[in-house]
């Protein structure tokens, strides 16, 4: 698990190792949506957007 | 494709991988194939550029499907699924219309493309219908009507969205499936079988992702010949199919170029990625 730091509530929220770039959360502490990004090779979490009216399968 | 002896070379495009991204992903590297995963969020994407010697299109937004399929398709690359099945199945007026023609049953649709056609076109709907938008998933925007104070709310809130093909309705007959619709799966020229997606109690669309539960559906002629035949018109390599059955017939309502299958896999013990992958490695080959 890698710790990062939730761009809504500021506290921790353990990902997974092997989490992928764009790949989204839920944050159990406040319910933020969050996205992992990859920047300079560290991951790091965004807020992630809502869906999109083209989203589904 | 070349039939060489090297390693095979496959490209998974993706935008928020879920759990079926990465399960492809790891069935595909089971058989030695070099997997690239390419987040179409942040890599530019070149026309002409031949990146692999097979794209798997698997972004959860259905245009940048399309357009990547399109992109690599500009290269020479074997796209799967290529961007017109993609196109065809993400808009339900084009996947409907292309059944239809083919002489599939389909729930009676009828199209409106604004509020005053919508009005007239329900005239010839016996309550309650179903009325939905040619683009979206997961059931939204997915009304059933069975209240005319509601059918003029839905109406009115239609008109005040900016896109456009949201402004459009599909009407169609409401199929009773006793709250449950029947998902196929196809890959290559293969049905791996059908679920019946139970809605929950309070909700009579079955979509997974509304909470449905999935339980196997036994196959039968008549159930494949439908899938195989829908598959076939959007012209799909991996594909599922969404029926409805009522008065003991099927009738085809979605054919989807960008299936999820966790629901399936759950209720079959499938494993779907695994189909894919082996997909992939005969396609390369051929
Ligand atoms: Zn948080």
């Amino acid at each position: 698990m890698v710790k990062l730091i939730c761009p809504l509530c500021s506290s921790t929220v353990e990902i997974p190792d092997d989490a992928l770039d764009g790949e989204l959360f839920e944050h159990d502490a406040c319910g933020a949506q969050v996205e992992v990004y990859v920047e300079e090779g560290k991951k790091k979490l965004r807020l992630a957007e809502g869906i999109s009216e083209d989203w589904g399968e | 494709m070349n039939g060489s002896a090297d390693t095979v070379n496959v490209e998974l495009l993706y935008d928020y991988p879920r759990l079926e991204e990465k399960l492809i992903m790891e069935r595909l590297k089971r058989y030695d194939m070099r997997v690239m995963m390419t987040n179409v969020n942040n890599r530019p994407l070149q026309l002409g550029e031949k990146a692999s010697d097979i794209s798997l299109i698997r972004t959860i937004s259905m245009y940048k499907a399309i357009y990547a399929a399109a992109v690599r398709e500009s290269g020479g690359t074997y796209t799967v699924n290529n961007s017109e099945t993609i196109l065809l199945c993400g808009d339900k007026i084009l996947t409907l219309s292309r059944i239809k023609k083919v002489g599939l049953n389909i729930p009676r649709s009828v199209v409106a493309m604004g509020k005053e056609s919508a009005e007239a076109a329900q005239k010839s709907f016996k309550k309650p219908f179903v009325d939905k938008p040619p683009i979206g998933s997961w059931g939204r925007l997915v009304t059933l009507i069975s209240d005319p104070i509601v059918w003029r709310s839905i109406l009115e809130h239609r008109e005040m969205l900016s896109s456009q093909q949201l402004r459009v309705h599909i009407l169609q007959d409401y199929i009773e499936g006793e709250g449950r619709d029947i998902r196929a799966i196809v890959v290559g020229e293969n049905v791996l079988g059908a679920i019946y997606r139970v809605s929950t109690a309070g909700e009579w669309r079955s979509n997974i992702a509304l909470g449905s539960k999935p339980a196997y559906k036994k196959m039968d002629p008549e159930l494949k010949e439908a899938i195989i035949k829908a598959a076939e018109v959007v012209n799909g390599a991996f594909v599922s199919v969404d029926l409805l059955e009522g008065d003991g017939t099927y009738y085809v309502n979605e054919v989807n170029g960008v299936p999820e299958f966790k629901g399936f896999m759950e209720a079959t013990g499938i494993d779907v990625a695994d189909e894919v992958a082996k997909f992939v490695r005969s396609e390369v080959r051929k």
